[in-house]
């Protein structure tokens, strides 16, 4: 299993963010993470990543435990968060060799890995421009890229299509179904039920911090007994949409 | 901590921050050109309006009922002033452009004549600068007609002009003027270059943290496999190195525009003698306090904006900061202020006082070592505050920090104890040893001072922190089972220690004769006493509670992130320091890598309390001897130290097998 989630809990003070989440994915998997706005699915992201320590429950990552061996887990993570997060007086070439640098990637191995995700990710024509001066497409695209930088086993794709036109977002469906040709495990999170639809060897549904259901498509609309994911997605979170 | 991330991040930060336009500019163009242009401008003006003046013609009107030739002529020799007669009023002065009014007594000259005072009124405004200068030279007109008049009167009384002064007062002032120019450039130069380090610091420290906040990228950093301990040191380094170039090209574009000022100031007779050496000794006291100095500096911008979620929420934060260090910086200057043992532990107003008495020459060496590891320890207290803050996951959020978490330890509950812990726990022991260790030892006397804040303090501390961190006390003290030959390797080693460590500090350290009165005064007291006794407080009580510390707590902190030889360095120079002795920094920490090496090699704490107690009790027993063995012994020195050697190299090697078999047996 690339990642073990075993029983993960997030308090903010009083507050229960995350309840009780437990999942696995395994090689070559691709696991989308459904959920409304303040679900948690970011929270539960954030735990896998290191970033924020579960109240209660842990994480591995490639059998690496991310309370206690933190940096070995990470090398085997490429984490994209929601915000690209880019330096904007890096250039997109210096970001990738940055990240490359901090996982220890062995210099002639990394100038070759550099060159071929600039290539792979149509980088070349804005490659030695600061990050800063990007547009939101192309940042998206660096933003990936540097994820991919130390060849994780494991990517984390947070909302990765959110703010993007139709050609940007096909490029990174595309590269997600790549990744799983190239036997990555890739768990990504998003409002676009198409996208998980078409994508996701397995889904799972957050709502209010808890796992309402997880299962491959068919067995998540045999489960609720409907047609499609969309209503599948309606039933499960439905009574506070009507409470609203 | 690892060496390449730090690396790594240390020069991407300052990448990017040399590529942020405002920083090359603020940082280091305008300093550079701001001084030599303001003060340019400045000299000019002042030139040009002073020529104004002086050119100016100033009419001076004498009241015509009073007047008095001998005056009039003295007035009319001055340059710029022209004479004329007429009314003289309050009134009339007002109305009138660059004009003052002299009034002279209806019997100005008849009483003058008939030796009593004459009274005249000199009116002007004196928000006027030309007035002003009016007034200054005709002061002196009168002043010089004043004395002229009182001598004539004494010639005619027969009175010699000595008659006037009862006393007369010579002023020798024996100060040269290299000192003149130290204690001058001894408050200025180190205030400035603090404050200029301060200011250089604190726009990469908010770029570097609330900056990031702000721009969300310290997720990105926070996915990466690196410890927070290695950013924080990379993104130091970066707010240390730019603070500190700042801070010379301010200082020295400073010193060249006032240089030159000067030097302009001597072509007119008015200048300062800039003739100012620095021995090399002098230098390096200089540069490693200021290098300490930027240290503690960067480390409590980067603190501060740390807590800070936004550029300008960290900006607030810096206005009261910026307030803190001009205490210190006006606290210098006061009368009277001098290093002493009490202020040489106050952050900052030490340095400053440690920087005037460098550059005045005259300096406690044992001041400035105070200075300088107080210094340290601050910066320590103020990077691990640092690392806190950066542990809590609300800096990645990008959420108001919870201060209720911060002081917590990071990880939901649970106490962990290693790098950041053990120099938190070093730098406290070290401020509560000297101060309540010396306070003790003032109250209560040596001989029951010493043994009590070696057990209180060092011991208590260790047994504390062990007890806070919940640290299985068997494993972190090393209270594991002696080998018959690690116990006998350390017996050898201990009884001829002392001899090489003497004979090498002899080599390295010359120790000035007050010192050593100074010391011997100080156990004066101990050694009155028997000699078991003596044994117990100066070789066994250090011996146990010493090592508690050093090699118990400290070593285990440091074990989780460093090998052998770094954490057999860092707690013997640890050690070393806490002597407060810069001339028994050597010994002590020589002593302390040796008290090391035995207990990661033997891995009990056993060896090292008994090798440092036999240590100390052999120097006790030797102190005690009488005069005709030790002028044996330093008679055979080559031979004592051929034997000693020996023997010590022979306990190393016997030591060196128990590890073997111990690390076997494991």
């Amino acid at each position: 299993m690339q990642i073990v989630a075993n029983e993960l809990t997030k308090y903010f003070d009083d507050f229960l963010a995350v309840n009780s989440v437990s999942f696995e994915v395994a090689e070559g998997e691709i696991f989308g993470l459904l959920g409304p706005n303040g679900a948690g699915k970011t929270t539960i992201l954030r735990m896998f990543a290191g970033i924020l320590e579960p109240s209660e429950g842990e994480v591995w990552i490639n059998n690496f435990p991310m309370k206690t061996q933190k940096v070995e887990a990470r090398k085997n993570l490429g984490f994209h968060t929601g915000d690209t997060g880019l330096y904007e007086r890096l250039t997109a070439k210096e970001m990738l060799e940055y990240f490359g640098r901090l996982s220890q990637v062995p210099e002639n191995i990394l100038q070759e890995r550099v060159a071929k995700l600039i290539f792979d990710f149509q980088i070349t024509s804005f490659q030695s421009k600061f990050c800063g001066k990007l547009s939101t497409g192309q940042k998206q695209r660096v933003a990936i890229a540097r994820t991919l930088v130390h060849d994780p086993k494991l990517i984390i794709l947070d909302e990765p299509t959110t703010g993007l036109d139709i050609v940007a977002s096909e490029f990174i469906l595309n590269f997600i179904k790549e990744s799983k040709e190239n036997g990555k495990s890739i768990i990504f999170s998003t409002h676009n039920l198409s996208e998980v639809e078409r994508l996701c060897d397995r889904i799972g549904i957050i709502h209010k911090g808890e796992m309402k259901i997880q299962g491959t498509l068919a067995e998540i609309l045999e489960q609720t007994e409907t047609q499609k994911l969309s209503d599948a997605f309606l039933s499960l979170v439905s009574e506070d949409f009507y409470a609203v | 901590m690892r060496f390449n991330p730090v690396k790594t991040i240390f020069l991407k930060e300052m990448r990017e921050t040399l590529r942020d336009k405002k920083v090359v500019f603020m940082m280091i163009l305008l300093p550079t050109f701001l001084y030599p242009f303001l003060f340019l401008i400045i000299s000019q003006v002042q030139m040009i309006q002073k020529a104004k003046i002086e050119s100016t013609k100033v009419e001076v009107i004498l009241s015509s009922n009073a007047y008095h030739t001998e005056l009039k002529t003295l007035l009319e020799k001055e340059k710029n002033l022209s004479i004329s007669e007429g009314e003289v009023s309050s009134e009339i002065i007002n109305n009138l452009q660059n004009t003052v009014g002299i009034l002279l007594e209806n019997n100005f000259e008849s009483a003058i004549d008939s030796n009593k005072s004459a009274e005249f009124r000199l009116f002007y405004d004196g928000t006027k600068e030309i007035h002003s200068q009016a007034k200054t030279k005709i002061n002196k007109i009168f002043d010089s007609f004043n004395s002229s008049k009182l001598n004539e009167r004494l010639e005619r009384l027969n009175f010699d002009t000595t008659f006037t002064k009862p006393i007369f007062v010579a002023y020798e002032n024996i100060a040269s003027e290299k000192d003149k120019l130290g204690d001058l450039l001894g408050k200025f130069i180190p205030a400035m270059i603090v404050y200029f380090l301060l200011l250089g610091s604190i726009y990469p420290a908010i770029d570097l943290t609330a900056g990031e906040k702000e721009r969300k990228t310290l997720q990105t950093i926070y996915t990466a496999p690196v410890e927070i301990s290695e950013i924080i040191t990379g993104k130091f380094f970066t707010v240390f190195l730019i603070s500190l170039v700042s801070s010379f090209a301010n200082l020295l574009s400073l010193v060249f525009t006032l240089y030159f000022q000067i030097l302009l100031g001597a072509k007119s007779g008015l200048g300062l003698d800039f003739n100012f050496s620095f021995s090399i000794g002098n230098a390096f006291w200089s540069v490693l306090l200021l290098a300490l100095t930027a240290t503690l500096i960067s480390a409590i911008t980067m603190t501060v904006t740390l807590l800070a979620k936004s550029y300008k929420e960290a900006q607030s934060f810096i206005t009261p900061l910026i307030i803190a260090f001009i205490i210190p910086l006006t606290i210098v200057n006061l009368p009277g202020m001098e290093l002493s043992l009490t202020n040489a532990f106050i952050p900052v107003l030490n340095v400053l006082l440690a920087m005037v008495a460098i550059f005045k020459n005259s300096y406690d060496l044992q001041h400035l070592f105070f200075v300088a590891v107080t210094t340290l320890g601050y910066s320590g207290l103020a990077i691990f505050a640092a690392v806190r803050i950066f542990s809590n996951e609300s800096v990645v959020t990008g959420e108001k920090i919870n201060y209720k978490i911060l002081l917590k330890s990071q990880k939901s509950g649970e106490k962990v104890f290693g790098i950041n812990e053990a120099l938190l726990f070093y730098f406290v022991l070290l401020l509560v040893y000297f101060y309540v260790g010396s306070t003790l030892q003032t109250m209560l006397d040596i001989k029951i001072g010493l043994p009590l804040s070696l057990a209180g303090i060092l011991g208590g501390f260790s047994l504390a922190t062990i007890f806070v961190f919940k640290l299985k006390i068997k494993e972190t003290l090393q209270l594991n089972k002696v080998r018959f030959l690690g116990l006998f390797g350390t017996v050898l080693v201990s009884f001829t220690a002392m001899f090489l460590l003497d004979f090498l500090v002899g080599k390295m350290v010359e120790f000035p004769d007050s010192y050593l009165e100074k010391f011997a005064q100080s156990f004066s007291a101990i050694e009155s006493l028997p000699l078991y006794l003596q044994i117990l407080i100066l070789g066994v009580t250090p011996g146990i509670f010493e090592e508690i510390a050093f090699r118990g707590v400290l070593f285990k902190g440091l074990q989780s992130s460093f090998g052998k030889w770094q954490v057999i360095l860092i707690s013997a120079i640890a050690f070393g320091i806490m002597h407060f002795d810069v001339y028994r920094l050597i010994p002590t920490t020589l002593l302390g890598i040796l008290l090391g090496w035995i207990v990661w090699e033997t891995k009990t704490i056993f060896l090292s309390i008994l090798c440092h107690a036999l240590h100390n009790s052999l120097i006790t027993v030797f102190n005690s001897l009488n005069h005709d063995f030790l002028t044996a012994l330093d008679e055979n020195k080559t031979l004592t130290l051929v034997v000693a050697s020996i023997v010590f190299l022979v306990g190393l090697f016997l030591i060196k097998i128990s590890s073997k078999s111990i690390n076997s047996t494991t």
